[in-house]
């Protein structure tokens, strides 16, 4: 068998050459689209499809520069439409807590506004004016004075009539009497009892006669106030209509192409007339506030009734409008209806009524950050609701919720237009898709951000274009040619991938923000190389302390791994750590224990709920992969325990497979494994070595343990062959295997890699099945017979196993 | 303030009523007066004997104004209704006394009303009515007690007119006689000026007589360093007296009881008519 050779260094990291870049002058073309053709393919057919549902959900990986891309797309889409109608709510003169809305065209809403402000600014003067004329004044005490003399006429006709009989009319403390009078006064009750029985009967007769007459007086005097309270009130009317009509008309003139605003007007005036008596009150007086100012208390007035509500006010926007709602609370996607303090009680009304970015995107488009939508209550249901019925419909959160039981205004819904645009990650999406049974109705069309983008000549020369370009858009220096190859190579390490570029571009943009900073530093006028590598070392040193803790445990023996040497059992693993955006790898030690057993291998991280799944199936891997090897022709009667030792935080994933089967391979032959040699790959059951992720960090992880230890040349790691195309290492790990210090194997199959690791050859099986003496495998085999041959004898005549490695 | 020449002096205010709620602003009016003038205060309640003699009657039955309804008006109803009458009145002259900070005094008479205030305006310099609230048929026409207080007080009689203060510019009636040069001493003695301004109705017999008129004013106010408003009126003409004391914006009009320039029935008009309260001067 022919093992692998330690790859070159050119393999181990993959330089973009900046001869191959454009000059900076043609790599600056701004193009920003690099590998979202697809995702932007799809925002343009959800933008210009004007169907039902089919708002746009875009998602990808956070950093791919979504919202951007997606909003230049809208926008550029948004301004070809025209603007929509502006959007009032006025009070509604029949049913005070439902206020109507008006649709006026683009504009006109603050038109209507101020126009409505000068109407009531002229009808405050002028209808006082009116009032306060001489004519009016004249025909109002006309008719103050006809009732008066009505009155007067009757009550002094009674008393005519009671005087004739000797009666008087007296002011009592609360009302009236008659009474026997005599040259004026009230006659003396002593002398009023001398009189004759019949003289008193005929006065007392008279008296209830006249009392009737009376009560009759009295009863009218209501109903007489009444008719001239009427004709009074049909005299303000007049006097208000005359007042008021020029106004009004000269008002409609400019709305008679908008019958909705006519509509509006004629209620204002009939209203108008309707409470001609609110006006009269001198004009400095300040207007009340509030519910009480719209209903009009006694006495006081209130022309906020009056007021214009513009909620929308397009007047000033050129297109469709596009609206993004940073803090999308129900209150800012739906509306809310504001309230006031007034004398300790919460009151409100039309002109308290403010719109959401709903109303505001209404005609054109609302882009919402999906996961910020979500951590807000009930309003990813009032959005579908809206979308649903193609309405706005504003409704406090509480009554959204079916809490409130208050009186509240209900402002008529809105028609809404608009197309919803939720950006956020795919677990979001494929959420959502799976568990509302509405999102597939409501957002059919789809926009996919890729996160990575092949390496080829063509999009590395538009990704240097994309970097020369964020460069002059954001106002940085200007990028030497190796500096943008140098970004694009640490593209490709971000993407962990030497043929792909990452597309999580806010990466790349923060690699720029910092190169500048540091070119800045040094007093250069472009930025080199030198920045670039700079930023990334000093990111890394803000980030590394964890890792630099747990490579002193490894140094100073705490944790136990060997760099030199050899042992049975025994093999350096390597895993990866991700702590926010930064990621190192970390080697472990995995051990290895064998004895006589029912073939099973025994994963304590498992046993100890350690170890996550895929890490369990890897283990269960190995079982498979030796009784196929080892025990085609007899039991398996192997117990086997693995571990990852000082492991305190778990292990999931199945890249250590490999190495534990290596471990296992070791302990059957009892061959031992270099421990200058770190292993990392998962494994399937015919013993192919297969790819894992990080890579590079877990190279790079073990490196900087034998540097620190320093390096022997017999150090380095075997990775699966179908990971060399991941490599992007570090430089200083590049060097050292340039001279040779440290090596980086690929290896196919674990016979490769134990070979590597033991130096003894793995050994081939012949035709019958059977390994080599002497070989990796042979060694195996023999003790896996040996461990079957006790357990046949232990079952039938008793006995004790036996233990194969140290 | 001006100085008034000597001949018109208030030490003692009467204000009568009849009830609590016309004595309210009489007795704000009166006693912001005696706080002015350094005068006491006397409060008279009337109780008009025609009611006790009505609760006396077997045929007495009281027809109420906000119901309609027919109740019997005893004896036993009047005098209660009388005590709670007499107990809020006098805390009422009380309070408005403790307010203006001036002395007081309260007493009860009973009679005939119109001869009770007549009798009660003897008894100070100056009486201001607190009677007199409408009846159902008096219609706009003053209360016959403000009537009978005009034509026969024998006392200076301040007549209120409803929901008014005797505040603002004062405006004196003056056409030469002695009345009316009473009544400018009257006017600057009770009212004085208002923010340095006095208004003068001149009733002359023509221009010339009104120029001489208003000459002899000048000279009474000069000494006292008041340059007031002349206006010019013709002699009996109520509603011209009206017209300008409503243009004017006279706050109180001030006038002679025996003013030869508006003899009756041209000054009972002026009472009936004029907006503002009116100081008739004896």
């Amino acid at each position: 068998m022919r093992l692998p050779e330690p790859l070159q260094p050119d393999q181990l990291y993959t330089k973009c050459d900046p001869g191959e870049l454009p000059p900076a002058g043609e790599t600056a073309d701004g193009s920003d689209d690099l590998g979202q053709e697809r995702a932007l393919d799809a925002v343009r057919f959800g933008v210009d499809i004007r169907r039902h549902g089919y708002n746009i959900f875009v998602h990808g990986a956070p950093g791919t520069g979504k919202y951007p891309l997606v909003r230049s797309r809208i926008e550029q889409a948004a301004s070809a439409r025209p603007a929509p109608p502006d959007w009032c709510y006025v009070h509604n003169f029949q049913e005070t807590h439902k206020p109507n809305a008006l649709r006026l065209p683009a504009g006109r809403g603050c038109r209507l506004r101020r126009d409505m402000e000068q109407l009531i600014r002229e009808l405050r003067a002028a209808i006082p004016a009116a009032f306060e004329s001489e004519d009016y004044q004249a025909r109002a005490q006309t008719l103050q004075a006809q009732l008066s003399q009505r009155q007067e006429a009757a009550f002094n006709a009674l008393q005519e009539r009671a005087k004739a009989r000797s009666v008087g009319l007296i002011r009592t403390p609360a009302g009236l009497a008659l009474a026997p009078t005599a040259k004026g006064e009230v006659v003396n009750p002593e002398a009023f009892r001398q009189w004759p029985e019949e003289t008193q009967a005929t006065v007392r007769a008279d008296i209830a006669e006249l009392e009737k007459e009376l009560q009759e007086i009295l009863k009218k005097v209501p109903q007489w106030d009444r008719e001239r309270r009427e004709q009074l009130r049909g005299l303000n009317q007049e006097v208000v209509s005359h007042a008021v009509g020029q106004f009004i008309e000269e008002l409609s003139k400019d709305y008679e192409d908008l019958p909705d605003v006519i509509d509006y007007i004629e209620q204002v005036r009939a209203d108008l007339l309707e409470n001609a008596e609110e006006f009269r009150a001198p004009e400095t007086q300040e207007p009340q506030q509030g519910a009480a100012a719209v209903r009009g208390g006694p006495r006081e007035p209130s022309f906020r009734r009056y007021q214009v509500n513009v909620i929308v006010d397009n007047g000033a926007l050129e297109g469709a409008p596009v609206i993004y709602e940073d803090l999308p609370t129900h209150g800012n996607v739906i509306g809310r209806v504001e309230q006031m303090a007034q004398f300790g009680a919460l009151t409100t009304d039309f002109t308290l009524i403010k719109p959401g970015a709903l109303h505001a995107a209404n005609g054109g488009y609302l882009m919402v950050d999906a996961r910020k939508l979500f951590m807000q209550p009930i309003i990813w249901e009032e959005i579908k609701r809206a979308l649903q019925s193609s309405e706005i419909r504003i409704q406090g959160l509480t009554e959204a919720m079916g809490f409130a039981n208050t009186v509240t205004l209900q402002p008529e819904p809105i028609p809404l237009d608009v197309k919803v645009v939720l950006l956020g990650d795919p677990t979001i999406y494929y959420l959502l898709s799976q568990a509302d049974p509405d999102f597939p109705e409501l957002f059919k069309v789809a926009a996919d951000f890729d996160d990575q983008v092949p390496r080829n000549h063509g999009n590395t020369a538009r990704y240097a274009g994309m970097i020369a370009a964020t460069a002059r858009r954001e106002g940085l220096r200007p990028l030497s040619r190796d500096a943008t190859a140098r970004v694009i190579e640490q593209a490709a390490r971000l993407a962990a991938d030497s043929e792909r570029l990452t597309l999580r571009l806010r990466a790349i943009d923060d690699l720029l923000y910092e190169a500048d900073y540091w070119a800045g530093q040094d007093g250069n006028g472009e930025i080199a190389v030198r920045d670039v590598e700079r930023a990334i070392e000093a990111k890394t040193r803000r980030a590394d302390r964890v890792r630099e803790r747990s490579q002193e445990q490894i140094l100073r023996d705490t944790l136990l791994i060997d760099t030199d040497g050899e042992a049975v059992g025994q093999v350096n693993g390597l895993s990866v750590l991700q702590l926010g955006e930064f990621a190192f790898g970390k080697p472990s030690r995995i051990t290895a224990r064998v004895r006589l057993g029912r073939g099973e291998v025994l994963d304590i991280e498992r046993e100890v709920e350690m170890g996550g799944p895929l890490h369990s199936k890897g283990v269960l891997i190995l079982s498979g992969f030796l009784g196929a090897r080892f025990a085609r022709r007899h039991p398996l009667a192997l117990s086997a325990s693995l571990v990852f030792e000082q492991s305190y935080g778990g292990v999931d994933g199945d890249s250590a497979s490999s190495t534990e089967l290596y471990a296992l391979l070791s302990a059957l032959s009892g061959v031992p494994i270099r421990q200058s040699l770190a292993v990392t790959g998962s494994v399937n059951q015919l013993g192919q070595v297969q790819a894992i992720g990080g890579v590079n960090e877990k190279i790079e992880g073990f490196y900087d343990i034998c540097a620190a230890r320093g390096l022997t040349g017999r150090q380095g790691v075997l990775i699966p062959a179908s990971n060399v195309k991941h490599l992007m290492l570090r430089r200083d790990v590049v060097d050292a295997a340039a001279q040779g210090k440290f090596h980086v194997y690929p290896v196919e199959t674990i016979d490769q890699g134990i070979e590597l690791l033991t130096g003894v050859p793995a050994g081939d099986a012949d035709t019958a099945g059977n390994f080599p003496a002497g070989s990796v495998n042979g060694r195996a085999q023999a003790t896996l017979l040996e461990f079957a041959r006790s357990a046949r004898d232990f079952t039938a005549g008793g006995g004790s196993g036996t233990e194969a490695s140290s | 303030m001006s100085t008034p020449e000597p001949g018109f002096d208030v030490r003692r205010i009467v204000v009568a009523f009849e009830s609590s709620t016309a004595a309210a602003a009489a007795l704000e009016e009166a006693a912001g007066l005696a706080a002015r003038l350094h005068a006491e205060l006397e409060g008279v309640y009337v109780q008009d004997i025609n009611l006790v003699r009505l609760a006396g009657l077997p045929v007495g039955r009281e027809i109420q104004l906000l119901t309609g309804k027919v109740r019997d008006f005893t004896a036993d109803a009047l005098e209660a209704e009388t005590r709670m009458q007499e107990f809020v009145a006098r805390r009422a002259v009380a309070a408005a006394a403790a307010r203006a900070r001036v002395t007081y005094a309260f007493r009860i008479a009973r009679g005939q009303v119109d001869a009770e205030v007549l009798n009660a305006a003897d008894s100070g310099d100056l009486l201001v009515l607190g009677t007199g609230d409408r009846t159902p048929w008096s219609g706009t026409r003053l209360h016959h007690t403000v009537r009978a207080a005009a034509q026969r007080a024998p006392r200076s009689v301040l007549i209120p007119k409803p929901g008014t203060r005797a505040a603002g510019v004062p405006l004196v009636c003056y056409d030469g006689s002695v009345g009316s040069r009473r009544a400018l001493e009257a006017g600057l003695r009770v009212f004085g000026t208002h923010e340095g301004r006095l208004a003068v109705l001149v009733l002359g017999n023509d221009t010339t007589d009104g120029e001489r008129l208003r000459r002899q004013v000048e000279a009474r106010l000069a000494p006292l360093a008041v340059a007031p408003r002349f206006l010019h009126g013709a002699r009996q003409h109520a509603a011209e007296v009206c017209q300008l004391a409503s243009e004017s914006g006279a706050g109180v009009l001030v006038m002679a009881a025996d003013c030869p320039a508006l003899n009756e029935p041209h000054r009972q008009e002026v009472l009936e008519s004029v907006a503002c309260p009116v100081l008739l001067v004896r």
